[in-house]
């Protein structure tokens, strides 16, 4: 390659061979961010564990074991989100359009925001990070924080307008996730074996 | 031919192709993907990925793990250390070469 030619190669627009540089690096994460809602199914568990969730706090206001209930069906909730949607996924989504590491919980555990922070001083100087890093124990602590914050609420405001706005919010999100999941089903068929 | 100039010939040749280029970008940027994911980020024919993540196998930038889903065959990729490292060097290099003030500029701040 002559000397031109590679300076035209460095020198080209972000979507063609420049693609290494951290900027477009970080496009490709995002992308693969991106990735993981397309298909509409995390807005669609979202949205159902919100709706579970309103009914129980509903139901707040016709019995004391509503309770434990409402408490189970938040911890069930966030403890099997993510797998019930990486069992949707691996059945629609990754036969389809194809498979990439879904984006991490915990930011601090990512291997790949090393890279460009590893004895790179210049490197380090770009936006590599797509948000703030939390720790396993700081977000455990804010997830605490926020059904505190959240009970809290319930206690002040009442269940039942709590549960309307919850429950609207998470059919609002159902149907968000599941329009989102036709038209992905649509526009993607599943290829033959 | 200057001295500065003959440095590029030390780029590493494996990453500097523009498909292993956009294949070791997408794999560095996220820890592991399958060949159909792949294949739709970059744009290449099967044919095409596929010899150039051979290329990138033998070098020792890509780990290849091929199996099967059910019936679907499953190909999963994933970037090494070294291929990171690779990389890595690979963008510094370019970078310094593109625009040395702005490398000096950021070691002073």
């Amino acid at each position: 390659m002559t000397i031109y030619g590679l300076y035209r190669k460095l020198n080209c627009d972000a979507d063609s061979a420049m693609s290494s540089s951290p900027t477009i690096l970080e496009k490709a994460r995002s992308r693969a961010r991106s990735y993981w809602r397309d298909d509409g199914i995390p807005a669609l568990i979202r949205g159902f564990q919100m709706m579970c969730w309103a009914v129980f706090i509903y139901m707040l206001g016709y019995g004391p074991h509503s309770r434990f209930w409402r408490d189970l069906v938040f911890w069930l909730g966030i403890c099997l989100d993510r797998g019930v949607m990486l069992f949707l996924k691996n059945r629609i989504t990754y036969p389809r359009t194809g498979y990439v590491a879904p984006p991490p919980r915990f930011q601090a555990t990512h291997d790949d925001f090393v890279l460009l922070h590893l004895n790179d001083d210049d490197l380090a100087a770009e936006p590599a990070s797509p948000g703030p890093k939390i720790s396993l124990v700081g977000m455990v602590a804010l997830v605490l924080a926020a059904y505190a914050a959240f009970l809290a609420l319930v206690s002040l405001v009442g269940p039942r307008p709590i549960g309307v706005v919850l429950g609207s919010a998470g059919l609002f999100s159902t149907l968000y996730g599941a329009t989102k999941l036709l038209i992905y089903l649509r526009q993607n068929r599943r290829p033959v074996e | 031919m200057t001295p500065a100039l003959q440095e590029l010939a030390s780029l590493d040749r494996t990453i500097h192709e523009p498909a292993r280029l956009m294949i070791m970008t997408v794999l560095c940027a996220v820890s592991e993907a399958d060949f159909l994911y792949l294949q739709r980020e970059c744009g290449l024919t099967q044919g095409n990925l596929s010899s150039h993540l051979a290329k990138l196998e033998d070098a020792g930038y890509v780990f290849i793990e091929k199996g099967f889903k059910g019936k679907y065959p499953l190909t999963i990729c994933s970037s090494t250390s070294a291929g990171r490292h690779a990389f890595r060097e690979y963008v510094q290099k370019m970078q310094a070469w593109l625009d040395p003030r702005q490398k000096t500029g950021r070691n002073r701040s």
